[in-house]
């Protein structure tokens, strides 16, 4: 009779007690704390991207996203808000909190490469101040290469071409005064200008390119070239290649790649062709990143980058036409 | 059947159990004749992809110095291979190295060490590292007990 209720006594324990003490820790866990837990999903868009892929909280709310990935390692970042999360993996919820301190309508996108469809992987959060309803007016200037009216579908090779790979190390030993708009100007158009100037006639070609070189990183500076680096290795480099040659694995098939016109080469950019890369400004490198299509399937990332990053950026491309960059 | 008979068939018996049991000792325990050979560096390029390694296969000789260079081109993949202490991962755009003495000899399987998708527990591959010496003694000890069975239950 004992060893009956004592049987009895464990499958009580099994059945009921451990069951019950599971969802009541969960249960605990989200009421005993202020935050509002939304159960986010994340699986490749070909299984249905986001679930949910609009999140809708309110200014100074505290919010919990409990984030599962059935599928694959995915990555979660709203921008905007700085929040992020590096890695779900399969099998595994990963929590983030946080508070949106202001109101707006902002874009959450997958930052890791979860499929080929990887970029297309976005969803939405709105902010909204329930003390005013009315979103803010977005101010939008428009981007430096629509001011400057460049067409960034066209080609625009440079005129001249280093003898070598210019060097920034070089061109610190030369203590060679360059001053130029890098981001209106091309490296192609300040060669050509410093080439016209009588003052630079004691320099030979190559040792203007080295002195452009090292001005340009100078400008720029370590640290956004350190940046943009970072964000090239998570989103550029599988199409882009991690050289930088356009022979990146996931840029050998896209589905634009049959339509695009027949004068312009085909496939993702190669950033270490001299030409293309010297006659181009950093204006018109930021407008195709910000733009995006190119007519290969290129995202857009002007919703996702702020400024500063989408120049810390076109600051690392660089890296790839001029040697020896300033180490962070 | 006489007693003699029995007890000559007795001994006969325990002469080929011993002999076999000593024969499949030996082709455990003796050193096989080393050739002489002076180890290479081999740069190995693996690509993954859902749900294959390509190539899946990998041969390299022992005290090799090996360098792994695993490339992803669909979504995040790893490579880690039994017996070594090797873990990569990879992402499109961001390929993972490893360096290694192949050190063991025999066959190791590596496989996909993040989930990957539905058949991820199926991308396998290998990697011999030859002379693939467990091999070839566990074949002779099951060819030296086969035949001692055999021999032992003949009649």
């Amino acid at each position: 009779m004992k060893r009956e209720w004592f049987a009895l006594g464990i499958v009580a324990l099994l059945v009921i007690v451990f069951p019950a003490s599971l969802f009541g820790y969960q249960a605990w866990r989200t009421n005993s704390s202020d935050a509002r837990v939304i159960d986010v999903i994340a699986s490749s868009p070909e299984n249905g991207g986001w679930s949910p892929d609009e999140i809708r909280v309110n200014v100074g709310e505290h919010v919990r996203l409990r984030i599962a990935a059935p599928d694959v390692v995915h990555g979660f970042e709203i921008p905007a808000l700085d929040v992020r999360v590096d890695e779900i993996l399969p099998g595994h919820v990963q929590e983030v909190e946080f508070v949106a301190t202001r109101a707006g309508r902002f874009p959450f996108a997958c930052t890791r490469w979860c499929s080929v469809n990887h970029w297309r992987m976005r969803g939405v959060i709105w902010v909204s101040d329930p003390a005013q309803p009315a979103l803010p007016a977005p101010t939008f200037a428009p981007p430096l290469y629509q001011q400057l009216r460049i067409d960034i579908d066209a080609m625009h090779p440079a005129q001249n071409i280093p003898p070598r790979k210019p060097s920034a190390a070089r061109g610190a030993q030369l203590n060679l005064r360059v001053d130029a708009d890098f981001r209106t100007q091309s490296p192609d158009a300040v060669f050509a200008k410093l080439r016209a100037d009588a003052a630079y006639d004691a320099y030979d070609d190559q040792q203007l390119w080295d002195a452009i070189a090292f001005a340009y990183f100078q400008n720029v500076g370590a640290e956004n070239i350190a940046n943009g680096a970072r964000r090239y290795a998570r989103d550029c480099a599988a199409c882009h290649g991690e050289r930088g040659d356009g022979q990146g694995p996931a840029g050998k098939d896209l589905p634009g790649l049959t339509t695009m016109h027949p004068d312009m080469p085909r496939g993702p950019a190669n950033f270490t062709d001299a030409s293309a890369m010297l006659g181009a400004s950093d204006a018109l490198l930021q407008g195709k990143i910000l733009r995006g299509g190119m007519g290969t399937g290129m995202p857009e990332w002007g919703s996702l980058y702020t400024d500063a990053d989408l120049w810390s950026v076109v600051a690392f491309l660089r890296t790839f036409t001029f040697d020896d960059p300033p180490a962070p | 059947m006489t007693k003699a008979a029995l007890s000559y068939r007795h001994t006969h018996r325990f002469g080929i159990a011993a002999s076999a049991v000593l024969l499949m000792l030996a082709a455990i325990l003796v050193p096989l004749p080393a050739q002489a050979y002076t180890p290479r560096a081999h740069t190995l390029q693996i690509n993954a992809r859902a749900f294959a390694f390509e190539p899946g296969s990998l041969s390299v000789r022992r005290g090799d110095t090996v360098t792994l260079v695993l490339e992803a081109t669909d979504t995040v993949h790893g490579l880690y291979v039994d017996g070594y202490d090797v873990n990569l991962v990879a992402e499109p755009g961001k390929s993972a190295t490893a360096t290694f003495v192949a050190d063991k000899e025999g066959k190791f399987k590596f496989r996909c060490s993040v989930a990957c998708g539905a058949l991820h527990p199926f991308m396998i591959g290998e990697l011999n590292v030859e002379p693939n010496l467990p091999f070839v003694r566990a074949l002779l000890l099951t060819l030296v007990g086969g035949i001692g069975a055999l021999a032992f239950f003949w009649k």
